[in-house]
């Protein structure tokens, strides 16, 4: 997730002072994460530098907190490109579940232990998503929804090894 | 916690010489909803058939309210289904020659309630389930979601206290298993109803309270430590 | 009882649920009872026509026991003829005031007045029947009440009697109350009816039954969704009887409708020469009311029959028992039970009633075999079966499967086929025990004879004289001829040349000549050069007699229709060939008429000039058939009804059949869908469907003409003589209930076509 696009993608909708880019953004994407007050800055300046962004007016005051930014053609461009550009597929391994599993094999503990508790805590948090989903807004949903259909798939991992112990019992005893 | 409701204890089933269920315990808390959950062929859902009465497992014993069921007559098991119990399947279990809120008022019906009251507090429930628009409509008319809405009211129209869901949604697309598996919950929920989900999707599975594992025809209880 | 009301109104709501799929099965199987109801209904009027028709019979009866005080009132009947009608004049005149009148009429008509039967009446107004009106001058004084008609099809008349008295009038003292005999029937004849009856209702019941059953597998699977929701088994019991009950009581008033509806159009119907009129057709009340209660509760044992060896669970239909091999065994029991009733046939020999009753039992019992026995049979058969084209692995396959539907479906079939094998060679071997005429001769349409009462034949000439375009002859006479030693001989032929012109149209002929019928197969006479002595006299005394010396030659006779006074092999004299012959006494007093064939009119004409004569003479032209005693009459009537019976069971057969095979498609919707879908063509589906009803018929109609040769072959036995088989009556009746087969499915294509159309995919 690159926070300069986002920014970039913000500014789009017209100029905004560096503290009113920071609210927004926690307000639409920052549930999880709000956006360190130096972070937006760094970023900006960044963007300033690679001239996808210009300072358009300095309010009465003055202070670096009172500049207002504008995107240029060339950020227009670039927010148009990162939009049409897929994510990288994260192909990921939970390692460390991974790890623990061949571990309490090797050891002779019970691995199915690992998985259920593993399982346990994966619904415990998609108890609480559905929760927040229950009483929250679409927004909310959606990105709960995100979250769930992670969790969910997580999940079905961790049914599958189940249904796998024995096999991977008898290569690790190899 | 409030007192256990229903509970099953070393539930035995095989089906010819094919296990089904081996030593399966579960007991479900008023108002409580259970997931149900496992592989397919796992034996969740002879589990909820145990539960329910509809099948009588070979060895173990169901308690619902103090009484066991296994001891109870075909009459007396009927009248638990039709009264304290109530069904939502994944699908085909309402009647095609009957309108929804014929469908829904069913139940009453067969307990010996007169048509017109039958059918106005059917209609009731549909409204709270979002679907009276549809009541003269027959099962084959309406969408998947629908029905199965339908068949929510059905199962609450006699005010039970148990219900059980086997793969509610798994006939639906995401957007209507969500719609269905929020206005199950919450009209159970607002009617203290204890609910048995069966359901082999971990976000289903996520509108419950608890879950219970089931794998080789074996309960797996897991207690998070805090 | 309140909660035995709401199941019952349950299932009644479950029954006509409305939607196209259950409407669709109710109407079906409504529509089958209907049928059925409506049979049994006309089968249970049968005696009610049969005693009216015989009462009314009794009622138009003269009896001539003298009673004391009644001025009799003489009574002389008489026929014509208008085309193929027969018309019956009964001539009456009252000798006093307290005369008889016939039953139908107000008063005896007077000299110049006539009584005409409703259908004469008709008959007479037709405008295109002018030359019949010619023939009655007399007024039309009214006509004659229908009730007392024996069939509202008869042509029937009573006339004054007017200058023309007759010689020997028969005297009537009474009309009407001349005694009914009552006796009991022929034990053959009522074996036949009972083995009709049976073969008749055998069909209507197994379609009853098959009817009933109309979307089982639906049935069930709505009574699972019950018990899940709740129902106990006994309430789902009644939810089902209730469902039942609604095609029962529905099919009952339908069939009642169709039965009362029918019957009005009995009046324009005659079936191998009988009507009815349709206040006749009613029902013996107490079997309408047996009717009424056994079709429900025929309909409810049926129906909980069904669901014998299931439970109803709310999880759906669990057979009580895994679907075992169908037992042959109790099947087996039923047939031999049968026959061995056929073959003990009562303990009795034939002739007693109890023979009768013990074979129609065991040939109950055969017939009920047969659809007993197929699906066994339908079973064993199909199971080896393997490989083949698509649509045959299919149909193959789907009958492994479940080959009880189409096992029923064909067994009424089978069993309509059975029983009209057995009794076709029953009547045949019947029909030469009555030894009844199996083939009417026709004659030579442009001959007609007239037999004339002794004496009126001057009169009869006389008055055919002016009619246009008909030439007269005398019949032949046929002298008595013997030996010189006294020893009788046969006849000698005498015509003359008037005669062998009309009926020979032999141009040349001469008094004088000598003719013969050669006929190669059978021995002349007399034998060409012998003498015989020839009884010339009026009085058959052989008190005058001439010697005849038989010439060696005489010319052939041309070859020609067949004459009844002209035997193969006969010698045909001219009176003036044989000596004393032309002072022989006058001519007989029948005559030949003869016209031209194409007018079809000229024979009306003759019997318009004829008519003054009344009962001294009467024509015929075109039939003859001999008297029939009472048996063979029985045996006639007998053979009509089971006939008729049989085209109507046949045809029932027929819509059960595809009732039947609609339904099946129907059920099997979805399935078949998915075969289009899945790139199967629509003709391998519809063979398919061919092969699931053409194999069980083709094993059905095994079945069927072993069941019904043999079943004939039990009743037959020794005792009612050699046993006749109409093969060729086996065949086309075979191919008649193949080609029905073929006739249902062609009929069901369009279906078949609706059903595989993608949308049929969707469910609920």
């Amino acid at each position: 997730m690159s926070i300069g696009h986002a920014l970039l993608g913000l500014l789009e909708t017209g100029p905004r002072h560096g503290y009113d880019l920071k609210r927004v953004y926690d307000e639409r994407f920052g549930q999880d994460r709000p956006l360190a007050y130096g972070q937006v800055y760094s970023t900006l300046s960044r963007l300033l530098r690679n001239g996808l962004v210009v300072e358009s007016g300095i309010e009465a005051g003055g202070g670096p907190e009172r500049k207002r930014y504008a995107i240029t053609d060339a950020g227009v461009t670039d927010v148009g490109a990162w939009l049409v550009t897929p994510e990288n597929p994260q192909i990921y391994l939970n390692s460390a579940l991974y790890t623990k599993v061949v571990l309490a094999l090797m050891s002779g503990r019970d691995a199915e232990v690992v998985l259920d508790t593993q399982r346990a805590a994966h619904l415990k948090a998609m108890r609480e998503l559905t929760a927040r989903k229950r009483d929250g807004d679409l927004a909310d949903q959606l990105i709960c929804d995100h979250a769930l259909f992670h969790l969910e798939a997580d999940l079905r991992w961790l049914e599958l090894t189940a249904a796998r112990l024995n096999e991977l019992r008898e290569q690790v005893a190899g | 916690m409030s007192e256990v409701l229903l509970s099953g204890t070393n539930l035995g089933k095989a089906f010819g010489s094919t296990p089904a269920l081996d030593s399966a315990d579960l007991s479900v808390r008023r108002g409580e909803i259970v997931a149900v959950m496992g592989p397919s062929g796992s034996g969740k859902s002879t589990l909820l058939h145990c539960l329910a009465g509809i099948v009588t497992p070979d060895t173990g014993v169901v308690l619902f309210e103090g009484r066991e069921l296994s001891s109870m007559s075909d009459k007396a098991r009927s009248a638990l289904r039709r009264g304290e119990f109530g069904f939502v399947f994944q699908f085909g279990q309402l009647v095609p020659e009957l309108s929804c809120v014929e469908n829904v008022a069913l139940p009453l019906r067969l307990g010996g309630a007169k048509r017109k009251a039958a059918e106005a507090t059917a209609r009731e429930w549909l409204a709270r389930l979002q679907v009276e628009d549809i009541a003269a409509k027959r099962p084959s008319e309406v969408s998947g979601g629908q029905g199965q809405r339908v068949a929510v009211a059905r199962a609450l129209v006699t005010g039970p206290k148990v219900i059980f869901a086997d793969e509610p949604t798994g006939a639906l697309d995401s957007l209507s298993g969500e719609q269905v598996m929020r206005l199950l919950v919450g009209t159970a929920k607002e009617t203290g109803a204890a609910v048995v989900l069966v359901t082999h999707e971990a976000r289903v599975a996520a509108y419950s309270d608890r879950e219970v594992v089931v794998r080789d025809g074996r309960t797996r209880h897991v207690e998070l430590v805090p | 009882m309140r909660a035995w009301l709401n199941d019952l109104a349950i299932g009644v709501r479950l029954a006509v649920g409305g939607g196209r799929t259950p409407m669709a099965r109710f109407l079906l199987s409504t529509l089958g009872i209907a049928i059925a109801v409506a049979v049994l209904l006309l089968a249970s009027s049968v005696s009610t026509v049969v005693h009216a028709r015989d009462s009314r019979a009794a009622a138009g009866m003269a009896d001539s026991r003298q009673i004391e005080g009644v001025a009799p009132t003489t009574y002389m009947p008489a026929s014509t003829q208008w085309h193929e009608i027969e018309v019956l004049e009964l001539f009456v005149a009252g000798t006093g005031p307290n005369s008889p009148v016939p039953r139908g009429i107000p008063r005896l008509p007077a000299a110049d007045e006539i009584y005409v039967s409703p259908a004469l009446a008709a008959t007479l107004a037709d405008p295109d029947n002018g030359l019949l009106r010619e023939r009655f001058p007399q007024r039309i004084a009214g006509v004659i009440d229908a009730d007392t008609i024996v069939d509202p099809r008869q042509h029937l008349l009573y006339g004054g009697i007017g200058a023309l008295q007759p010689e020997s009038p028969m005297l009537v003292y009474a009309f009407g109350n001349a005694p009914v005999f009552e006796h009991d029937m022929d034990p053959g004849l009522l074996l036949l009816l009972l083995l009709g009856t049976v073969a008749l209702l055998v069909p209507v019941f197994i379609f009853l039954a098959a009817s009933t059953r109309i979307a089982g597998a639906e049935r069930d699977r709505r009574l699972s969704a019950l018990r899940l929701v709740g129902a106990d088994g006994r309430q789902v019991r009644r939810i089902a009887a209730a469902e039942t009950l609604v095609s029962a009581c529905a099919g009952l008033v339908l069939g009642w409708a169709l039965f009362l509806g029918g019957r009005e159009l009995a009046t324009g119907v005659t079936l191998m020469g009988i009507s009815v009129p349709p206040q006749d057709i009613r029902p013996i009340w107490w079997l309408a009311v047996l009717v009424v209660l056994a079709i429900p509760a025929l309909a409810l044992s049926t129906a909980q029959f069904a669901l014998r060896g299931t439970i109803i669970e709310p999880l759906g239909v669990v057979r009580r028992a895994k679907p075992v091999r169908r037992r042959i065994s109790w099947r087996l029991a039923v047939v031999a039970l049968g026959v061995v009733l056929l073959l003990w046939r009562g303990g009795v020999g034939a002739g007693y009633q109890l023979w009768a009753y013990a074979i129609a039992a065991g040939a109950t019992l055969l017939l009920l075999g047969v659809p007993i026995l197929l699906p066994w049979v339908v079973e064993r058969a199909v199971g080896r079966l393997r490989g083949g084209p698509t649509s045959w692995q299919l149909a193959i396959r789907r009958l492994q499967l479940d080959s009880g539907t189409s096992a029923r479906v064909v067994g009424g079939v089978a069993v309509v086929l059975a029983g009209a094998i057995a009794l076709q060679s029953l009547l045949l071997s019947e029909a030469t025990h009555y030894q009844v005429p199996t083939q009417i001769e026709t004659l030579d349409r442009s001959l007609m004879s007239v037999y004339v009462e002794q004496g009126g034949t001057p009169r009869a000439r006389e008055a055919l004289a002016p009619v246009p375009g008909v030439t007269v002859a005398s019949d032949p006479r046929r002298l008595t001829t013997w030996s010189a030693d006294g020893v009788e001989l046969g006849m000698l032929v005498v015509a003359d040349c008037d005669y062998l012109v009309l009926a020979f149209d032999l141009r040349d002929c001469a008094d004088g000549q000598v003719f013969r019928d050669r006929d190669a197969r059978v021995q002349e006479f007399p034998a060409a050069g012998s003498r015989v002595r020839v009884d010339t006299g009026a009085d058959h005394t052989f008190a005058q007699a001439s010697e005849f010396a038989v010439p060696t030659t005489a010319r052939p006779l041309p070859a020609t229709q067949f004459d009844y006074q002209v035997r193969p092999g006969d010698l045909i004299v001219t009176a003036g060939a044989l000596p004393g012959g032309r002072a022989l006494p006058a001519a007989p007093d029948n005559l030949k008429v003869r016209f031209d064939p194409a007018d079809r009119d000229a024979p009306e004409r003759v019997r318009n000039a004829l008519q003054p004569l009344r009962w001294l003479t009467s024509t015929w032209t075109s039939t003859h058939s001999a008297p029939l005693t009472r048996n063979q009459d029985s045996y006639l009537t007998i053979r009509r009804g089971l006939l008729i019976g049989s085209v109507f069971t046949l045809l029932l057969a027929g819509v059960s059949l595809l009732v039947l095979a609609l339904e099946h498609i129907r059920e099997r919707r979805r399935p078949l869908a998915v075969l289009a879908a899945g790139g199967v063509p629509g003709g391998v589906l519809a063979r398919s469907l061919l092969w699931q009803i053409a194999v069980p018929i083709g094993l059905g109609a095994v079945v069927a003409v072993v069941t019904g040769v043999g079943l004939a072959s039990l009743v037959i036995g020794e005792t009612l003589g050699p046993m006749v088989v109409d093969w060729s009556g086996v065949v086309v009746m075979t191919g008649a209930a193949a080609g029905l087969g073929v006739l249902v499915s062609v009929l069901t294509l369009p279906f078949l076509r609706s059903a595989t159309r993608l949308n049929s995919l969707r469910t609920e």
